[in-house]
C-alpha cells in the first residue's frame, strides 16, 4: 500500500510484485486480471531481460483487462558499468508499444517516485470519466501490478534495497 | 423560519413533512416563489415513499391557509434533485443554490437560499431517493391520488401527471439516469480540503468589483453522490486530519491581519449619508470587514415576507464606503429580518477564505421570530477558524436577564453544518476567534438621566461605565463569559434625536446607553481602536467601530506538504507493517526417482513475521485442489502467532490412481503450490521431480508388449505403449510379437506356484512394506532371480498388481454382462471369451493358478469361497468407480469367479 498524490488527488495504490520466473507464468497470468496499471521491468545490465519484455507485453495484452496502463522500466540504472541495454533501446521499445519509459534505480531512488506517479496518472486518466465531478475529493484505491523480468537471482534479504523508497 | 408547519397542515393523516424550503422556480426569466416540502408516507406493509410537494404561497407561510398545492413530484427511481452551476457561472459565495429537479417527465430549476437549511433539505431529499437495489419494490405512490385533485389547473395537468406517475411506478430507467456509481469513489472521502490549493479562486465576469468570489466549501461537488458520501468519511481521512491538527504548529506561523468590525443600529432608515466616516476614514485599509446592522427594516413586510429593499440599499452603501485603497470581495451577507451582517475581505485574501457558513437564530416573539436574535458568519481564514456574530438583544432597561438569555440562546442554537456531516454541528464557541458585535441593548443602571448626561458631558466615561449593565453582567459571569471588551472612551451611542447629536427628546426620554458594542474572544487579538462615529446622524444610534490586529495561522505550503507526507507515509508504513509476511525456508522442492507407492517427504518451515497470520494453500485459478493428487501438504492451513514458525511436510505418494498418467507422460512430477496469507501476499512453491515407471499401474496389454523390463525401456516407449488402446485381437502388426500375459504377472504367479502353494493363509496375511518395494523393483528391472521375499509379500504384490490395473482383468465394459450371467457357467464362459485376448489370457491363467492352489487346500486351508471373495472384487471392478458396491453386486462378482474355481475349464 502506498499513497501518492497526483494532480492534488490522493491515490492509494496497491502494489503486487509478481514472480517473473517462467514456471510461474500460468499462475501469474491470472493475477493480471486485477491490475489497472502494469510496470514492465527489465534490467539494463541484462540483455536477456530486455528481450523478454516483448513476451511480457503479449502476455499482458492477452490476460490483462482492457485499457490497462503500461510503463516500461529499465532498472539498475546505477549499474552503468555493467550496462548491456542502451537507453535508446529502451526508448525505442517503449515507443513501439506506445508506452512511457523510465530508467530507474531502486538503489539510488532514481525515477522511482516519478514512474509511480506517472503510471498512477495514466490510470487516473483512463478512469477520468468516473472521476469527473469528484475532482479533488476522491482518494481512490488503484491496483498496480508490477511485473519484473526475473533474472533468476535468488530472492532474499538483498531485496531490502527496494524498500528504501517505501 | 420553519415553513414545514404550514405544509404539514395541508397533509392527510399519516403523512409527514420532513423539511420545507422556500425557493424560486425559474422558468426562463420568470421567478416565482414556491414552497418545497418533502413529504413522507408510511406504507401499511412497512417501508415508505416520498414526494416533493410544491406550493404557491401568499407570504412567508405560517399556516396551511397561506399555501396552495401546485404540483406533486413523486420521489421515484428516476427522480433526481441536483445542484447545478447556473449557466456555467461561477460559484458566488453566499449566492443562491441552483438546483435542478429531474424526473423522466419534467425538469424544473429552482433557486434555493444559500445556507445550511438548504443543504439539509438537499440531504434529506437525497436520503429519500429510493435505493438502487432492484430487489426493493418500486414505489407506487398510490397515496398521492387524493392530492391530485387539489393541484392547480387539474385539467391541464391531469394527463401529464398521469403519465408521470405511470413511469414512476415503472421505474424503468433508474439505473442509467443517475450517476450513482460515483458514490463508491466519493466514499473514499475527501482529504486535503483544508489546504488552500484545493480552494478554487475564480475570476468572476460580473460587473461588480465586489464579487470576485471564493468557492464555498459547503457543497463542492454538487452531485448527490457526494452529498450521500459525506456521511461516510473514511476512517483514514479522519486520522490524517487529526494528525494534521495535532501538528499544526509544525507547518503554520502566525501572521497579523487587520480586521474592521462595525455595528450600526439604523432604526429602519435608509442610508442617507456616506458611510466612509465610519468605515474607512482615518484608518489603513483593513484586510477584513465585518459590518453589522440592526433594525434594518422595522416594517411588517420585512417581518413577515423576509424581504426588504433595505438589504440592497445598505449593502450598496457599505460597499461604496469601504476603504478606497483596496479592492474587496464580498464573502457573505446574512440577514434575519433587520439584523444583517456583511463580510468582506481584500481580494487577495479571498483564496484563503474557506468553509464559509452563515446561520441565524431568532429570539424575538415566541422565542423564535427574527425581530430580535443574532446572525453569524463562520469561516476559516488560512488555518484559523473565525466566527463573527451580530446580535440584537432584547430591549428595555430592566430586561437584562432577557438579554442574557438571548445571548445564551444564540450561543446554543447557532449551529453550523460541518462538511463532514457525521461530525456534530459547529457552535460559536468552537472557533479560534470570535468577534461579537451588535446592539446588545445593555443600559446604564441606577443613575437618573440627568446624572448620566452630566457624567457624559464631563467625559467621565470610566465612572459611568461602572453602572453599565453589560459590565456588571459580565462580571457576574451571567453573559459573554471569556469575552473581552476594549475600554469605552466614547460617549454612549444611544439615544439621539435622528439627524442630530442631541439626546433623545421624545416622550420616553430614554437615558443614554452604550447599546452598541464589540467584544472578542480568542488568542493573538489586539484591539487598535474602539470608537463611535458622531458624524453619522441617520439613526437614533451612532455607529461603532473597532479595528483589530488578529494573528491568523498561515500555512507554510512547503512545511505543510512535508508534514502531510510524513503523516501519510507513516500511516502507509503502519498499514504495510500490518500486512502479514512470512519467510519460507525453502520454495523449491525436487523429488528424485519417485517410485510407485513409495512415500517421499520434503519439509520446509514457515517463519512468521510480526503480524499474526493465517496461511493456506489455495487452489490455483481454474483448478479444484491446491495441488496434484499425488501430493499433499501437511498441514495445508494454519494460524501463526507473531514470530512463531511451523513445519510443513510435502508428501509425495504415487498410487494406482495417479501412476498410469505418470507412466504415459500425461502427468509429470511438476506442480506449483500457492501459499496464501490472509490479507497478505501469495507465495509460490514449485515442486519438480521424476517418476520411475512401474508395471504397477500399467495396462495388461501394454505389459504384454513390453518384452524388456519396464525400466530398461526408453521413457518414450513406455509412454507410447501405455497410451496404446486395448486391442481385442492381436493384429500382428508392426510391433514385436507380444507375450501372452504380462511377464510380471507370470513372475509373481510362478514364484508363488513354486514356493507358496502349500502356504497357510495365503492371500490372507499382509506382506511387508519393504518387501513390496523390493518385489516392485525386481519386477520393474527384470531381476527376478534376485527375488527373495516372504510368500505373503509376493501374494500381496500380486493383489496390488491386479488392483493397480487401469483396466481390470474383466474389462469395465464387460462388468455388467458378467454379473448378469453369474450362476450360468456356460454363459459366463461365453462372456469371458469376448474379452480382449490379453485379458482373457490373464483371466484363464489366474483361474488355473487358483485351481492349483485349491488342490492344496488341505495345507493352505484355502477354499473356493475365500478365493472367490478375494479375487472377485479385483478381477471384476465396477465402472462406477470408488462408489461403495452394493452387497448384492459383490456377491454376484464372487459367484461369477466361484463358478470358474469349481468347474474345470
Ligand atoms: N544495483 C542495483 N541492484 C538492484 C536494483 N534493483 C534490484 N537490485 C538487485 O537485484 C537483485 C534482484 O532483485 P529482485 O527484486 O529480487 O528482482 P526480481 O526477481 O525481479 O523481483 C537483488 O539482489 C537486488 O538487490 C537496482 O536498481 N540497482
Ligand atoms: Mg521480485
Amino acid at each position: 500500500m502506498k499513497t501518492i498524490e497526483v494532480d492534488g488527488i490522493k491515490v492509494r495504490i496497491q502494489i503486487w510484485d509478481t514472480a517473473g520466473q517462467e514456471r510461474y507464468q500460468t499462475i501469474t497470468k491470472q493475477y493480471y486480471r486485477r491490475a489497472q496499471g502494469i510496470f514492465l521491468v527489465y534490467d539494463i545490465s541484462s540483455e536477456r531481460s530486455y528481450q523478454h519484455i516483448m513476451k511480457w507485453v503479449s502476455d499482458v495484452d492477452e490476460y490483462a483487462p482492457e485499457g490497462v496502463q503500461k510503463i516500461l522500466i529499465g532498472n539498475k540504472a546505477d549499474e552503468e558499468q555493467k550496462r548491456q541495454v542502451g537507453r535508446e533501446q529502451g526508448q525505442q521499445l517503449a515507443k513501439e508499444y506506445g508506452m512511457d519509459f523510465y530508467e530507474t534505480s531502486a538503489c539510488t531512488n532514481l525515477n522511482i517516485k516519478e514512474s509511480f506517479t506517472r503510471l498512477t496518472e495514466l490510470v487516473l486518466q483512463a478512469h477520468r470519466k468516473e472521476l469527473d465531478g469528484l475532482q479533488t475529493r476522491a482518494s481512490n484505491e488503484l491496483a498496480l501490478a508490477e511485473l519484473e523480468e526475473d533474472e533468476g537471482k535468488p530472492e532474499g534479504p538483498a531485496n531490502s534495497s527496494k524498500t528504501c523508497w517505501c | 423560519m420553519d415553513q414545514s408547519v404550514a405544509v404539514q397542515e395541508t397533509l392527510a393523516e399519516g403523512e409527514y413533512c420532513i423539511i420545507a424550503v422556500q425557493g424560486m422556480l425559474c422558468e426562463g426569466d420568470s421567478r416565482q416563489s414556491r414552497l418545497l416540502g418533502l413529504v413522507r408516507h408510511r406504507l401499511e406493509h412497512g417501508g415508505q415513499e416520498y414526494a416533493l410537494f410544491l406550493y404557491t404561497h401568499r407570504r412567508m407561510a405560517i399556516t396551511g391557509d397561506d399555501v396552495s398545492l401546485d404540483q406533486i413530484v413523486p420521489v421515484s427511481r428516476d427522480f433526481s434533485l441536483e445542484e447545478v452551476s447556473p449557466d456555467g457561472e461561477l460559484y458566488i459565495l453566499g449566492s443562491d443554490v441552483t438546483v435542478q429537479l429531474d424526473t423522466s417527465e419534467l425538469s424544473l430549476v429552482f433557486q434555493l437560499p444559500f445556507g445550511s437549511h438548504t443543504r439539509m433539505f438537499l440531504q434529506e431529499v437525497a436520503r429519500a431517493c429510493p435505493g438502487f437495489d432492484p430487489a426493493t419494490q418500486n414505489p407506487e405512490f398510490q397515496w398521492l391520488s387524493p392530492y391530485r385533485c387539489t393541484e392547480l389547473e387539474p385539467e391541464l395537468r391531469e394527463s401529464q401527471t398521469q403519465r408521470r406517475w405511470n413511469s414512476a411506478a415503472g421505474g424503468s430507467n433508474f439505473d442509467d439516469s443517475r450517476p450513482n456509481g460515483k458514490g463508491l469513489l466519493g466514499d473514499q472521502g475527501s482529504w486535503g480540503q483544508d489546504k488552500p490549493e484545493n480552494v478554487f479562486t475564480r475570476q468572476n465576469k460580473s460587473k461588480s468589483d465586489f464579487t470576485n468570489m471564493v468557492r464555498s466549501s459547503t457543497i463542492t461537488v454538487s452531485d448527490k453522490a457526494h452529498i450521500l458520501s459525506m456521511q461516510k468519511f473514511g476512517l483514514r481521512d479522519t486520522i490524517v486530519k487529526s494528525h494534521l491538527i495535532q501538528k499544526e504548529e509544525d507547518y503554520t506561523y502566525i501572521q497579523n491581519f487587520r480586521f474592521f468590525v462595525g455595528t450600526y443600529n439604523v432604526n429602519g432608515q435608509s442610508p442617507k449619508e456616506c458611510l466612509q466616516p465610519w468605515l474607512s476614514d482615518g484608518i489603513q485599509a483593513p484586510d477584513v470587514y465585518c459590518v453589522g446592522f440592526q433594525e434594518l427594516d422595522l416594517s411588517k413586510e420585512a417581518f413577515f415576507f423576509h424581504d426588504t429593499p433595505k438589504e440592497e440599499e445598505w449593502f450598496k452603501a457599505v460597499t461604496d464606503a469601504l476603504h478606497p485603497d483596496a479592492k474587496y470581495a464580498k464573502v457573505k451577507l446574512i440577514r434575519l429580518v433587520g439584523i444583517m451582517l456583511l463580510l468582506y475581505v481584500k481580494q487577495e485574501h479571498a483564496a484563503y477564505i474557506t468553509e464559509v457558513e452563515a446561520e441565524t437564530v431568532g429570539t424575538g416573539i415566541m422565542g423564535r421570530m427574527g425581530n430580535k436574535g443574532g446572525v453569524a458568519i463562520r469561516f476559516r481564514f488560512h488555518n484559523t477558524s473565525i466566527c463573527v456574530v451580530n446580535s440584537h438583544l432584547a430591549a428595555h432597561t430592566e430586561e437584562y436577564e432577557r438579554r442574557n438569555q438571548d445571548y445564551r440562546d444564540i450561543c446554543s442554537r447557532m449551529q453550523f453544518c460541518q462538511i463532514d456531516s457525521s461530525l456534530p454541528p459547529l457552535t460559536i464557541n468552537k472557533h479560534d476567534v470570535i468577534l461579537w458585535l451588535g446592539d446588545l441593548n445593555y443600559r446604564i443602571e441606577e443613575l437618573d438621566v440627568e446624572k448620566v448626561k452630566k457624567l457624559i458631558e464631563e467625559k467621565a466615561f470610566q465612572t459611568l461605565y461602572a453602572y453599565d449593565q453589560l459590565k456588571s453582567q459580565v462580571a457576574a459571569k451571567a453573559v459573554f463569559e471569556g469575552f473581552t471588551e476594549g475600554q469605552l472612551t466614547f460617549q454612549p451611542t444611544y439615544k439621539y434625536d435622528t439627524g442630530s447629536d442631541d439626546w433623545d427628546t421624545s416622550e420616553k426620554c430614554r437615558a443614554p446607553a452604550w447599546c452598541d458594542r464589540v467584544l472578542w474572544k480568542g488568542k493573538n487579538i489586539t484591539q487598535l481602536s474602539y470608537q463611535s462615529h458622531m458624524a453619522l446622524k441617520t439613526s437614533d444610534h451612532k455607529p461603532v467601530s473597532s479595528v483589530f490586529d488578529i494573528g491568523v495561522r498561515v500555512v507554510n505550503e512547503e512545511l505543510y506538504r512535508k508534514t502531510l507526507e510524513e503523516i501519510v507515509r507513516s500511516l502507509d508504513k503502519m498499514e504495510n507493517a500490518n500486512i502479514p509476511s512470512v519467510s519460507l525456508s525453502k520454495r523449491e522442492f525436487c523429488f528424485q526417482n519417485v517410485k510407485y507407492m513409495h512415500l517421499q517427504v520434503e519439509s520446509f518451515t514457515i517463519h512468521n513475521g510480526q503480524v499474526p497470520c493465517q496461511f493456506e494453500f489455495i487452489n490455483k485459478p481454474d483448478e479444484e485442489s491446491y495441488c496434484k493428487q499425488w501430493l499433499n501438504a501437511n498441514p495445508s492451513r494454519g494460524f501463526l502467532l507473531p514470530d512463531s514458525y511451523i513445519e510443513i511436510e510435502l508428501e509425495l505418494f504415487v498410487n494406482k490412481t495417479t501412476a498410469t498418467k505418470l507412466n504415459s507422460g500425461e502427468d509429470k512430477i511438476e506442480d506449483i503450490l500457492v501459499l496464501h496469507l490472509e490479507r497478505g501476499k501469495d507465495y509460490f512453491l514449485s515442486v519438480s521431480g521424476n517418476y520411475l515407471p512401474s508395471c504397477f499401474g500399467s495396462p495388461i496389454h501394454t505389459l504384454c508388449y513390453m518384452r524388456e523390463p519396464i525400466l530398461d525401456l526408453p521413457l518414450e516407449t513406455v509412454r507410447e505403449l501405455t497410451l496404446m488402446p486395448v486391442q481385442t485381437e492381436d493384429d500382428g502388426s508392426q510391433l514385436e510379437k507380444p507375450m501372452e500375459i504380462p511377464k510380471e504377472l507370470w513372475m509373481m504367479v510362478d514364484y508363488l506356484y513354486r514356493n507358496a502353494v502349500q502356504q497357510e493363509d495365503l492371500f490372507q496375511q499382509p506382506g511387508l512394506r519393504s518387501e513390496f518395494e523390493h518385489i516392485r523393483d525386481c519386477l520393474d528391472t527384470g531381476m527376478i532371480d534376485n527375488l527373495s521375499a516372504n510368500n505373503h509379500s509376493v501374494a500381496e504384490a500380486l493383489l496390488l498388481f491386479l488392483e493397480s490395473l487401469p483396466e481390470p482383468v474383466i474389462c469395465y465394459s464387460t462388468y455388467h454382462n458378467c454379473l448378469e450371467c453369474s450362476g450360468n457357467y456356460t454363459a459366463s464362459k461365453q462372456v469371458i471369451s469376448t474379452l480382449p485376448t490379453f485379458h482373457k489370457n490373464v483371466f484363464n491363467y489366474l483361474m488355473a493358478f487358483l485351481q492349483e492352489l485349491l488342490k492344496n487346500s488341505a495345507k493352505n486351508h484355502l477354499d473356493e469361497n475365500i478365493l472367490a471373495s478375494i479375487f472377485g472384487s479385483l478381477l471384476l471392478r465396477s465402472p462406477a468407480g470408488h462408489q461403495k458396491l452394493e452387497m448384492a453386486e459383490k456377491k454376484k462378482a464372487q459367484e461369477f469367479i466361484h463358478q470358474f474355481l469349481c468347474n474345470s475349464p
